[in-house]
């Protein structure tokens, strides 16, 4: 593949450059080698396989600054997350003190900005930072180890279990790009709420780039949300990957409301027996924009339960993609896993892309898969109307029970209110 | 109150109503019977505005209104409540919260006051004693995992909430055992009143035997062949569709 030469490009370059040496050793290394990577790939095209229905050209054409407005945006974060939890604010990826409300932790919680974490104590992520997201497959993540600033380090120590939900929220703003870098690690037994806000601000077009590696070790178990709400002019990538050992319980929703172009990725590597992983998401799009979900379940060992449910709401004329992958490998005996992707589309003109893919190597397993695209249930519609419920209202109730079915899923209830809201507005036109 | 006017209507190329003319003054109960596939529940959905089948001529007038203008919304809150031959499920959407939106829906189309959820929950309990409705499915999704009579007991519960003006109950009495049959019908004789007016539509002579019709009309391939009184019924129950169906042709050879 030919590099391309584009706006971002020299932008990313000089960001490489001055970070290249900055860390410690080991950091700096993997840099490089992401680095070197996309240097060498650069962006995806549509003649890649895993972006074959996602065209990154506004990205890779946009021109992006790193500068900070200084703005405060205290009450866009409060009416998406409500005053209460354990908060970490990073503006354009960088980490706004001032925003965040990390003091008096609960005991066994650590949590720090990432620069500040490599800057005093490298050593505390070195085991997992880079180790799991994996930028030689993925330009972006590629991009991302090479150039994030900072980021959100969540560490609960083993057999802590803390009840505050903890809340990253990511601000991007107006003609912004930004590298999001998160790790979180749970130690055995420990348990955490921790959910991940994506917001911008403004009209201009920008982009963020956001990474999270999480590590759940034996036993640990963590609710995991995440919210994208960002604007019609904003492009999205993300790419989580979920490290899991024995015992362990990850269960997430992925909720895509925002963003011009959005994609997620997410990578769910069930290392050892008696796991549990839960990834459900719900997207709701409509104009023009584009919406892509890419995940995968990887079962490795026995004994393993993975569920994925994941449902969509096209109007206008959107397009959206779903792949959703499980490996069940030959070791993988006992695998019960089911994945669902369900949509209804709202306009003549949406669109949506939907491949679930089983791979399955071992014999004595139970695997289902199902997906459908279907518009509102035009009986259902006709019951309510023929009760005096007006046609909208009607409409608008089936729709919501569509897609509560994920949103009652999501903890902190101040945010769960809030997303329903937010898909009100966006029903509402 | 409604007159119904030499409708005609079909789904997809077939017609199925070839001309019904019908008159029901305030404080009714007329029943329509007739064999499978006669039009009867075409009627009653054609009266409460489904869409999926289309009117090719005649009229339709409702308290002075042309009914076939409204949409279903307009007919509900105008007074119109269609029990349905088969309550759809609606998962995720709560039985209460629904019941309490097509209530204000209606008051407001009325210009009542709209109820809170206290007044609403007052009124809700009210009617489901009436019905015998188990309260607990009040807090389930609409009609989800209902057993076949308690979806019917629901349709009737929703009309005594709801109040109608003219309801339509589209073969109610089928599938239900004695038991329920009674229950509903116990339901829909509370509810009956020297305004409020009923179409019954129905296969079996069996629920006339607990609502007592004013009218009975006999609908065979899309037309009332005959119309008279409570006795019309016992006379079907003992002769059975065929010796209409064996006139109407003798008249059509004639």
């Amino acid at each position: 593949m030919v590099t391309e030469i584009n706006n971002l490009q020299p932008y990313a370059e000089a960001a490489s450059a001055s970070l290249a040496q900055a860390g410690p050793d080991w950091l700096n290394l993997f840099r490089k080698r992401a680095w070197d990577g996309f240097a060498a790939n650069g962006f995806p095209t549509t003649r890649h396989e895993e972006w074959k229905y996602t065209n990154v050209r506004p990205i890779v054409e946009g021109t992006f600054s790193s500068a900070i407005s200084g703005k405060c945006y205290a009450s866009q974060v409060e009416s998406l997350i409500g005053s209460e939890g354990i908060r970490l604010v990073f503006v354009n990826g960088l980490f706004d003190i001032g925003a965040s409300s990390v003091a008096e932790l609960p005991n066994g919680l650590t949590i720090s900005s990432l620069k500040d974490v490599l800057a005093k104590n490298s050593n505390l992520v070195k085991p997992h930072l880079a180790n799991y997201a994996s930028f030689e497959d993925d330009m972006f993540v590629a991009l991302n180890t090479a150039t994030f600033v900072d980021g959100a380090f969540i560490h609960v120590s083993a057999s802590q279990a803390i009840e505050t939900p903890i809340f990253i929220v990511n601000i991007t703003e107006d003609g912004s790009a930004a590298q999001v870098r998160n790790l979180i690690v749970l130690e055995q037994n420990a348990q955490a709420t921790v959910v991940e806000a994506f917001l911008s601000d403004g009209d201009k077009s920008s982009f963020t780039n956001a990474v999270t590696e999480i590590v759940l070790a034996d036993g640990a178990h963590l609710n995991h949300t995440k919210t994208q709400v960002e604007g019609l002019s904003a492009n999205h990538i993300a790419y989580q990957v979920i490290e899991q050992a024995k015992s362990s319980v990850f269960d997430s929703q992925n909720i895509c409301f925002g963003a011009s172009l959005a994609r997620t990725t997410i990578y769910a590597r069930l290392g050892a027996e008696r796991i549990e992983c839960t990834v459900d998401g719900l997207y709701c799009v409509n104009g023009r924009q584009h919406v892509d979900n890419h995940t995968a379940i990887d079962h490795a060992f026995p004994n393993c339960n993975s569920f994925e449910l994941y449902k969509g709401v096209m109007d206008g004329k959107s397009t959206g993609v779903f792949n959703g992958k499980i490996f069940v490998r030959q070791d993988a005996q006992k695998t019960d896993s089911k994945q669902t992707n369900q949509n209804i589309l709202l306009s003549e003109e949406a669109t949506i892309n939907t491949k679930p893919q089983l791979e399955i190597f071992a014999d004595d397993v139970r695997c289902t898969h199902g997906a459908t695209v279907g518009h509102l249930d035009s009986a259902a519609l006709f019951y309510l109307r023929a009760r005096g419920i007006g046609e909208a209202e009607a409409r608008s109730m089936l729709i919501h029970a569509f897609a509560n079915e994920v949103l009652e899923r999501i903890k902190p209830e101040h945010l769960r209110v809030a997303m329903e809201q937010i898909l009100n507005d966006k029903l509402a036109g | 109150m409604l007159n119904i006017t030499n409708l005609q209507a079909k789904v997809e190329d077939k017609q199925i109503l070839k001309g019904i003319t019908l008159q029901i003054n305030p404080g009714e109960v007329h029943a329509i019977m007739g064999p499978n596939g006669s039009g009867k529940s075409t009627l009653a959905n054609v009266l409460a505005g489904r869409d999926s089948f289309e009117v090719t001529g005649g009229s339709v007038e409702y308290n002075g209104a042309d009914l076939l203008e409204l949409d279903p919304e307009e007919r509900a809150r105008g007074g119109i409540f269609l029990a349905f031959q088969y309550p759809v499920e609606i998962p995720g959407v709560n039985n209460t919260y629904f019941l309490k939106a097509a209530v204000n829906a209606i008051h407001k189309h009325r210009g009542e006051p709209q109820l809170d959820a206290i007044d609403f929950l007052k009124l809700a309990k009210e009617k489901a004693k009436m019905v015998e409705l188990d309260p607990t499915l009040m807090n389930r999704a609409v009609n989800e995992g209902f057993s076949g009579g308690e979806k019917k007991r629901n349709e009737i519960f929703q009309m005594a909430v709801l109040d109608p003006k003219l309801a339509i109950l589209d073969e109610t009495d089928s599938g239900l055992d004695i038991d329920a049959l009674r229950i509903v019908a116990k339901g829909v004789n509370a509810l009956r009143n020297g305004e409020r007016s009923f179409l019954l539509v129905t296969h079996y002579q069996r629920l006339l035997e607990y609502i007592i019709p004013d009218f009975v009309h006999v609908l065979v391939d899309g037309r009332i062949v005959k119309s008279g009184g409570k006795e019309l019924a016992l006379e079907l129950e003992e002769k059975g569709y065929a010796w209409l169906e064996d006139e109407l042709l003798a008249g059509a050879a004639a």
